[in-house]
């Protein structure tokens, strides 16, 4: 009779998918050590799931059909249901314009929230960085992605742009602003011009924003975990494409 | 049961609708996710584009119904997997069969012709699975979600999950060793130990 510990499919597979509690999965580990076909077998299944992610996951990265964004953007606005409450508003929003219209703005309009202006003023030198790093052969980007994974302490990489014509030239750090830390990855074309990538921690909702201000393009991407403000003199379509690129590039 | 999800499982995890417009912004942070997936499950990245258009367009009309932010992106890969399985019924009832070669070919763009192989055994061992291996495959492996998440997200029990994911895992593991014919014909691995023992 085998003294070998009888693990069901479906705990070996939580195993796999870290689904288990330190002692029940200490209990199988042992279980799998023991058996050796057992042990084949879990090693095959996370090479699988690896798998799947790996020959799927490329798909994230390709840039955005631009029609989508433009049904999105296109949608009709809908009537409001509560009128009454829409007039107090509306009020409401008419004493703030006329009493503290100036503050309003300032707090409201997208180059305000902080992670714009931060990133603004991290692209006209106007915030010291804590450290410079060019970037001129393929070790120095690896290295990069490991100076940003190590600054922002999140699982993310330097993103490659060069299907945009774009090239990471130099990255720089920062540790003075709201978030506690910041990078900014510096991108250039081959027609000499820039690209700016500003990423730390979101510094408000989820959002996707793109304004011009004076010649420059802003793009402001950011979902619950990251933040990115992205730079540059540009169409607002090459920054839709290039912004899709650089966000999802993220992905360590 | 510990688990830390990926940033793309937590992307757009929590957004506020107060605004049409801080709607379409998490609505466009979903997309890369959204295409991901479509792409995963319909077996191409074509026939997943298309797939995630006609996603689009629903959500947009039926944008009042979401009466909960945080389920955002379960709201759009349920229309999304409904809108797959009418165009699978659709496909069935005509005849149509897909290229599976064709199919692999545009995932494979990025890798070297060595990996290309191995790719297209892959791609096409997924495309052997029912809609509901697939999809309980890509909801762990691609979207890095939980088994309460997914429990939650597909309204069935916890144990059904697990048991669903290892068939699942299974019949792919079978479909990649013996081939995508004989995929359907797999023995639980408990079975196979019941034999053996």
């Amino acid at each position: 009779m085998s003294d070998k510990l009888h693990i069901a499919d479906e705990t070996l597979h939580a195993l796999i998918d870290g689904e288990l509690h330190e002692d029940e999965r200490t209990q199988v580990e042992a279980g799998i050590a023991a058996d050796s076909s057992l042990a084949q077998r879990a090693t095959l299944f996370r090479a699988d799931k690896a798998r799947l992610a790996e020959v799927y996951g490329r798909v994230a990265e390709l840039p955005l059909p631009p029609k989508w964004i433009e049904m999105i953007e296109r949608r009709p606005r809908t009537p409001r249901r509560f009128l009454p409450v829409q007039t107090i508003a509306a009020i409401a929003a008419a004493l703030l314009v006329l009493v503290g219209g100036p503050l309003l703005y300032r707090q409201s309009a997208p180059h305000e929230e902080p992670i714009v202006a931060e990133a603004l003023d991290a692209r006209s030198d106007t915030l010291p960085p804590r450290e410079i790093l060019a970037v001129n052969t393929e070790a120095q980007t690896m290295a990069a992605s490991h100076t940003i994974q190590s600054a922002l302490a999140m699982k993310v990489r330097a993103p490659d742009l060069s299907r945009m014509g774009y090239t990471l030239v130099a990255l720089r750090t920062y540790d003075r602003v709201s978030s506690g830390k910041a990078v900014e990855l510096l991108y250039r074309h081959s027609g000499n011009r820039s690209f700016a990538l500003y990423v730390r921690k979101p510094s408000g909702p989820p959002r996707f924003d793109q304004y011009k201000q004076g010649n420059l393009r802003v793009c402001i991407w950011q979902d619950d975990v990251i933040g990115t403000v992205m730079t540059g003199e540009m169409s607002a379509a090459e920054m839709q494409r290039l912004a899709s690129l650089a966000y999802t590039g993220l992905e360590s | 049961m510990p688990h830390t999800p990926g940033r793309t499982a937590d992307r757009g995890a929590v957004l506020s609708r107060d605004t049409q417009g801080e709607f379409n912004s998490a609505l466009i942070a979903q997309l890369p996710g959204l295409r991901r997936y479509a792409a995963a499950l319909a077996g191409s990245v074509a026939a997943g584009d298309d797939l995630v258009q006609d996603c689009l367009e629903r959500a947009l009309r039926q944008a009042s119904r979401l009466r909960e932010a945080q389920k955002l992106a379960p709201w759009l890969r349920s229309i999304l997997h409904n809108l797959f399985i009418d165009e699978l019924r659709r496909k069935r009832s005509r005849g149509i069969e897909e290229d599976i070669t064709e199919m692999a070919d545009e995932f494979a763009i990025s890798v070297s012709p060595v990996e290309r192989a191995p790719l297209h055994e892959f791609t096409a061992a997924m495309d052997s699975m029912s809609p509901e291996h697939r999809q309980i495959l890509l909801l762990v492996g691609l979207e890095g979600m939980n088994y309460r998440q997914i429990a939650d997200e597909l309204h069935i029990p916890m144990g059904t999950v697990m048991s669903r994911l290892a068939r699942a895992r299974e019949r792919l593991r079978n479909a990649l060793e013996n081939g995508t014919e004989r995929a359907s014909n797999v023995t639980p691995l408990d079975a196979h130990r019941k034999l053996a023992g």
